[in-house]
């Protein structure tokens, strides 16, 4: 299989959210890696209004800043992120967590699917094809870290709704660890889901019409901070996130079928 | 057993004129954190038509009892009751509405902040020493080949 070798920008973007301690390894990471042939690589990381040190971090570790003045969630940093690559004409944008969760090592693989050199995950997806959007999943291999029984049942649910609702057949719903292509930027430059985006994001790709495709990649423990979903917090992300799903592609679909309308890209 | 009418009378006690009382210092709170510039007036109006449609309620009983009869309320109480949750109902799903608008505005303003702010820096850093500066700028795509 030939990799097509055209020059293509890709824009690595990282949110954090007070990822002191892990966001230096990261980036170090990511500055090693092997320069992929035809592959221009940029890093950007989006402070989410952290009260630690991330921001001083990420400029210590050679990476492009956006500082929001305050704490968006996951959603509006990740979005803050996806606005610069599409107006920056980025061809790839991917997403990593800042808590070092996602090995920079993995991020081939998800380039190799988007340039239509990687295994057919996905419909409309196969050689010389690229999908809009990869998602990395941590449950196609066994090998990696493998979160707790109880996240991997709420994640079996998500994956039941989004069959039920959109039809999409993916294995890892929550993965934060995904790759948009141009019009993945496009369309999520416009609206993006502020909070627990991931499941939902998915809904709003298929039902504007976007190929999603997956890939296998081996994750790890966070490497410091916090999660933000502890708590009772499982309990309110899956009830929103259920909700979320339903009503993200059935008003996605309406806004396509009657066309785009002012007002109608709130995410 | 009275007639149905005396129901939806109200006394002509002092205790309407207390509602009304009530409803007017209501109003007064609403003005005074109008003047120190908390909440605006445009946000304010239909809170204050709202409050001065209930004082009118009470200052004229007899329209209100007629208006409560003639919807099918048998005591003006119930009546009153209803509109007052119809009315809040609707002020709080207006207040949500903007709410939520702010709320996205707020969201896209940070974002644009935040990426001016980054395009600003970079090109700070590129007057200051535009050897050290990286190869592009944002907002500026590379360069043609030949």
């Amino acid at each position: 299989m030939t990799v097509a070798t055209v020059a293509v920008r890709l824009l690595v973007i990282i949110p954090a959210f007070n990822e002191q301690e892990a966001l230096g390894g990261l980036l170090r990471e990511l500055h090693a890696l092997p320069g992929e042939p035809g592959v221009a690589l940029e890093i950007v990381v989006v402070d989410d209004g952290s009260a630690d040190r991330t921001a001083e971090v990420a400029r210590a570790g050679g990476a492009r800043l956006l500082r929001l003045c305050r704490n968006l969630g996951i959603g509006g940093a990740v979005q803050a992120g996806v606005l610069l690559a599409h107006r920056e004409g980025f061809d790839f944008a991917v997403q990593i967590d800042g808590d070092g969760q996602h090995p920079p090592g993995e991020l081939h693989r998800l380039v190799e699917v988007a340039r239509g050199a990687g295994p057919d995950r996905g419909p409309g997806v196969g050689p010389g094809v690229g999908p809009d959007l990869v998602i990395g999943t941590r449950y196609r291999d066994a090998t990696g870290f493998r979160s707790t029984a109880l996240r991997r049942l709420g994640s079996a649910w998500l994956r039941l709704v989004l069959y039920a609702v959109t039809r999409l057949v993916i294995s890892d719903p929550t993965s934060g660890f995904r790759l948009y292509g141009p019009r993945a930027l496009r369309l999520f430059a416009e609206t993006y889901p502020y909070d627990f985006p991931e499941p939902e994001s998915l809904a709003i790709a298929r039902a504007s019409g976007l190929r999603v495709a997956e890939v296998a990649v081996a994750m790890r423990e966070r490497q410091g901070g916090r999660s933000s979903i502890s708590g009772a917090a499982p309990i309110y992300y899956m009830l929103k996130v259920t909700v979320a799903v339903v009503l993200a592609y059935l008003r996605t679909r309406t806004v396509r079928a009657r066309g785009p309308k002012d007002g109608d890209a709130a995410g | 057993m009275p007639p149905a009418e005396e129901y939806w009378r109200l006394s002509d006690g002092a205790g309407n004129w207390v509602f009304a009382a009530v409803c007017f210092a209501i109003a007064l709170v609403l003005m005074r954190l109008i003047l120190r510039e908390r909440i605006t007036l445009q946000g304010s109006m239909s809170f204050l038509v709202f409050l001065a449609l209930l004082g009118g309620m009470v200052v004229f009983p007899d329209i209100t009892g007629w208006v409560a009869h003639a919807l099918g309320f048998s005591t003006l109480a119930n009546f009153f009751f209803c509109a007052a949750i119809a009315a809040l109902t609707i002020l709080h799903l207006r207040a949500l509405v903007t709410l939520s608008r702010v709320q996205l505005r707020s969201i896209a303003l940070t974002q644009e902040l935040a990426l001016q702010q980054e395009k600003l820096d970079r090109l700070a850093l590129q007057l200051a020493s535009p050897e050290r500066a990286p190869p592009r700028g944002p907002g500026v795509p590379p360069e043609p080949g030949p």
